[in-house]
């Protein structure tokens, strides 16, 4: 499990105390920082459930005089305090059965006849679809969603774009290299306005890649179909390639089938601040003109006399099997 | 998953629960369990929220009338956030013009 910003593995540093702190200060620490830290105690605060874990996983530790005996000499490892996963009472707030609810409406000391105040009593608590529960946004605007159809090899190379929101404003959105279909792009801060003071919502901008007449995407390989003529197939030779960073050469092997694969590496799709890159797999397909001339004709017609090669052989004895 | 839970499953959930703090909870009405055909049973929520009541107790030292009022301070927040998120998706609903209006409204006051 990955370690959140809050979480030492010294417990006496997670109270904010060092060694030498006695029992009561160890309680004092502890008190002190479940009141800044309880998520029940601050529903707004994202952060508080791993700060509080880590705070009470560093008070189990040392409030037993025994275990911190142990810990200080070296005998168990802060690990060992794990709490068990645990529900906060915050996340059931609203929840459509909740009978502990108080205050509906905006309750006395608004007038009666108010609008809003009587639209929230008749309204009958929205059963459902609360995502309120989950430390939500009740100061923070609310996330905008948008989609947003990107060319294919703007999303392979990376974009700078704009959208044009229904408000009619720009928001400038950058497609990072690599991204893919389906992918969600998060903006801060570009979501609705907060109220009260809070801070914006965030934009989330689902990326739809459209397809491409010649590159298909596989993972991080681009797969490319290369038609390539029957001699070129027979002789072998080099051609040129297109990639999605422009055309590069490849040398066909002499005795290339329709089908076989030839890896490009490194041609693929690369990711901002990643070393790996992918490849590029040219499938090689052999194409015949459709008008052949003559002397062609005449020498394949020799050719096949003197020649027996038969690629269906192993195919016809397959079938019977 | 279960979404109820006996007495004894509770007090087996919440570790740092007893029976008589159980019984002391529901007797002055800080947790409100629910009368089942098989007698009183416990939903998800009243397992949070006694957790939540252990912490206070234990960690925070607050005694049965503190605890009364932090809880009920508490339920009250959270119903406050309800309304306003129930008002911050109605108003996102609505047509652009009317939200700006009502954004300008609220930079007045």
């Amino acid at each position: 499990m990955a370690k959140g910003p809050g979480m030492t593995t010294d417990p006496y540093a997670t109270l904010g105390l060092t060694k030498s702190a006695t029992a009561d200060e160890i309680k004092k620490a502890h008190r002190k920082l479940v009141r800044t830290s309880h998520p029940d105690l601050h529903p707004d605060d994202k952060g508080a459930e791993e700060r509080f874990k880590a705070i009470s996983a560093a008070y189990d530790l040392l409030k037993d005089p025994e275990t911190r005996a142990r810990f200080d000499a070296g005998e168990i490892d802060a690990q060992g305090a794990e709490r068990p996963q645990r529900q906060y009472y915050r996340d059931f707030a609203g929840a459509p059965d909740d009978r502990y609810q108080q205050g509906r409406g905006f309750g006395a000391g608004i007038d009666p006849s108010d609008l809003f105040a009587e639209i929230l009593r008749n309204r009958g608590r929205t059963p459902g679809r609360d995502d309120f529960g989950g430390g939500g946004y009740a100061a923070g605007g609310a996330d905008a969603r948008y989609t947003l159809d990107v060319p294919f090899l703007d999303a392979v190379r990376g974009a700078e774009t704009r959208i044009t929101l229904p408000d009619g404003q720009n928001l400038a959105v950058k497609i990072p290299q690599g991204t893919e279909d389906g992918q969600t792009l998060r903006l801060r801060g570009k979501g609705a306005p907060g109220f009260g003071g809070g801070p914006a919502g965030d934009a989330l901008v689902t990326i739809m890649v459209g397809d491409h007449p010649v590159f298909r995407r596989v993972g991080d390989d681009i797969l490319l179909t290369l038609p390539i003529t029957f001699d070129e197939a027979i002789l072998g030779g080099k051609v040129t390639v297109p990639t999605i960073d422009g055309p590069v050469g490849l040398t066909i092997p002499a005795g290339a089938s329709s089908g076989r694969i030839l890896r490009l590496r490194g041609r693929g799709v690369a990711h901002a601040g990643r070393e790996t890159k992918g490849d590029q797999n040219v499938e090689l397909k052999v194409v015949v003109p459709k008008e052949t001339d003559a002397s062609l004709r005449d020498f394949l017609t020799e050719w096949r006399k003197t020649h027996a090669f038969d690629p269906r052989a192993d195919l016809i004895k397959g079938a019977a099997t | 998953m279960t979404d109820l839970f006996s007495e004894d499953e509770v007090i087996a959930t919440v570790t740092r629960l007893t029976r008589n703090r159980l019984v002391r909870f529901v007797e002055v009405d800080l947790v409100r369990p629910q009368r089942d055909d098989n007698g009183i049973v416990y939903r998800r929520i009243d397992i949070a929220r006694i957790e939540l009541l252990c912490d206070l107790s234990d960690d925070l030292d607050l005694d049965e009338a503190a605890l009364g009022i932090v809880i009920s301070l508490i339920d009250q927040l959270h119903a406050a956030r309800h309304d306003l998120a129930f008002m911050t998706r109605a108003i996102d609903a609505l047509p652009v013009d009317l939200r700006d209006r009502i954004s300008a409204g609220m930079k007045q006051t």
